[in-house]
């Protein structure tokens, strides 16, 4: 099916949640790096946007499929690709608001999944896919780097005990630095490829590009491009609302603790991704730093905002499918050049409400590392009580 | 838009073999780099503390060494695990 004006709001969504997915998990590579100190905020935050444009065009094999082994792939069309798009937009910039690190993939998962009950209903979807890609991985991720990041944590501090503050804060500094260039290499070849698969698909969908069995379609360079240049601007943005919970909220970072949990992060994602069982970077980055605070003596782990972040990963799937599912009802009472116009701009008011709202209590680079006392918002915010 | 959906195969809901070796591999290489990681910093400090004696100075040069080469090696390998992976 043709539909040029559709693909071309596929495309601007697709960069859109590309552009959320940088400034959602730029917490993920920064948090620690700029909690203890390391490099000033706005320094982590460019440093990282550079890491992931070379990321994005490190490697090139596209996983070109949306949500694999979730739902039934021949049964994918453009209203449903935007329909998981707007609601993974959507519960993007809700948690972002409200400062809780969720996964941006999972988000889209839920989303395409809730557009695909809403189009074909239940036999669209592969439900142990579900439980296989999205559930057991999101236990397993948090339970191995908690494992890792705290024994990692008990054992950097016991190797560096007689060292002198100064030195010890300044080696764990320049590894802090490195462990965060890792990783935003890492998001930024592992998800810029996500969009770039979802715009890929979108494109052969539409007969725009040619694809076989034998000779699959290869990604466009204006692909290659665009989806680095959004994911790199969101990352440049800089979610700092998140990066406030992941590197004050949970506990306390010193940079002991900031280099083992992301040294830690970077080796079970890149090893778990290496040997087949995808973990999401969001739980493995919480996991990490929760990790720390569990090994350290004397410091606490705030569990209550811990057990916000769960929550929020317990209804991401649901709350995003909710969206996806009517985004797409929308896309079927309106017509498909009509409705995904009309869901288009209902999200973007919706998040346009959420940004204006944000700027009455705003976290930025400046008050980003204020002490944490029970909210996102610091003392010097506007609004906070 | 196709009408039916296709049969797909079974997807096993945990594979134990590959959990096993995500955690076995990233409990080894995560606490041994930072550990490694860690003893340079105080093999560097020796290397550095010009009260130390020569023995001392001269292993503190070889832990860092030691350490530099362990960092470039798990970057090197985290290079080569980004760019392998689709």
């Amino acid at each position: 099916m043709h539909n040029t004006f559709v693909l071309i709001l596929v495309v601007g969504a697709a960069l859109v949640f590309d552009f959320t997915n940088g400034f959602h998990d730029t917490a993920n590579s920064v948090a620690p790096t700029i909690a203890t100190g390391a490099l000033k905020p706005r320094v982590a935050v460019a440093y990282s946007a550079i890491l992931h444009v070379v990321g994005a065009f490190l490697s090139l094999k596209v996983a070109a499929t949306i949500a694999n082994s979730i739902v039934q792939q021949d049964l994918v069309t453009l209203p449903i690709v935007f329909g998981g798009l707007a609601g993974a937009i959507t519960w993007n910039v809700l948690t972002w608001y409200f400062g809780l690190p969720s996964s941006s993939s999972h988000a889209l998962i839920g989303g395409v999944v809730g557009a695909m009950l809403a189009s074909v209903g239940t036999d669209g979807v592969i439900w142990r896919g579900i439980m296989a890609k999205v559930f057991v991985p999101g236990i397993i991720a948090p339970v191995i780097a908690i494992a890792v990041a705290g024994l990692a944590t008990l054992i950097s501090r016991r190797a560096t005990q007689h060292l002198d503050d100064g030195s010890r804060t300044l080696g764990m500094r320049v590894g802090q630095i490195g462990a965060s260039g890792l990783m935003s290499i890492a998001h930024g070849t592992n998800d810029a490829q996500k969009t770039m698969g979802i715009i890929t698909l979108a494109l052969v969908a539409n007969g725009t590009l040619i694809s076989t069995a034998e000779v699959p379609a290869t990604v466009p360079g204006w692909v290659v491009l665009a989806c680095a240049v959004a994911m790199a601007s969101g990352t440049f943005i800089g979610g700092w609302r998140i990066i406030r919970t992941l590197g004050h909220g949970l506990t306390t970072l010193d940079s002991t603790a900031g280099f083992a949990a992301q040294m830690s992060s970077a080796v079970v994602i890149l090893t778990s991704s290496h040997l087949g069982l995808a973990l999401s970077t969001t739980y493995v980055s919480t996991g990490s730093v929760i990790g720390t605070g569990v090994a350290t003596k004397g410091r606490k782990v705030h569990w209550n905002v811990a057990g916000r972040v769960v929550f929020a990963w317990l209804v991401t799937l649901p709350a995003a499918g909710l969206v996806g599912a009517l985004a797409y009802a929308g896309e079927s009472v309106f017509g498909a050049s009509g409705g995904a116009v009309a869901v288009g701009l209902v999200v973007a008011a919706l998040a346009a409400t959420i940004f204006a709202r944000s700027r009455k209590g705003k976290v930025d680079m400046h008050n980003v590392n204020e002490p944490w006392k029970s909210e996102v918002l610091p003392d010097s915010s506007p609004s906070a009580a | 838009m196709a009408s039916t959906p296709t049969p797909v195969a079974p997807i096993p809901l945990i594979d134990w073999t590959v959990l096993g070796q995500v955690l076995a591999v990233s409990l080894a290489l995560g606490i041994g780099l930072v550990a490694v990681f860690s003893l340079g910093l105080t093999a560097l400090s020796f290397a550095r503390n010009e009260s130390a004696s020569p023995l001392s100075r001269t292993l503190g040069r070889l832990g860092v060494a030691v350490t530099a080469l362990g960092v470039a090696t798990v970057l090197a390998w985290g290079f080569y695990i980004i760019t392998q992976k689709g």
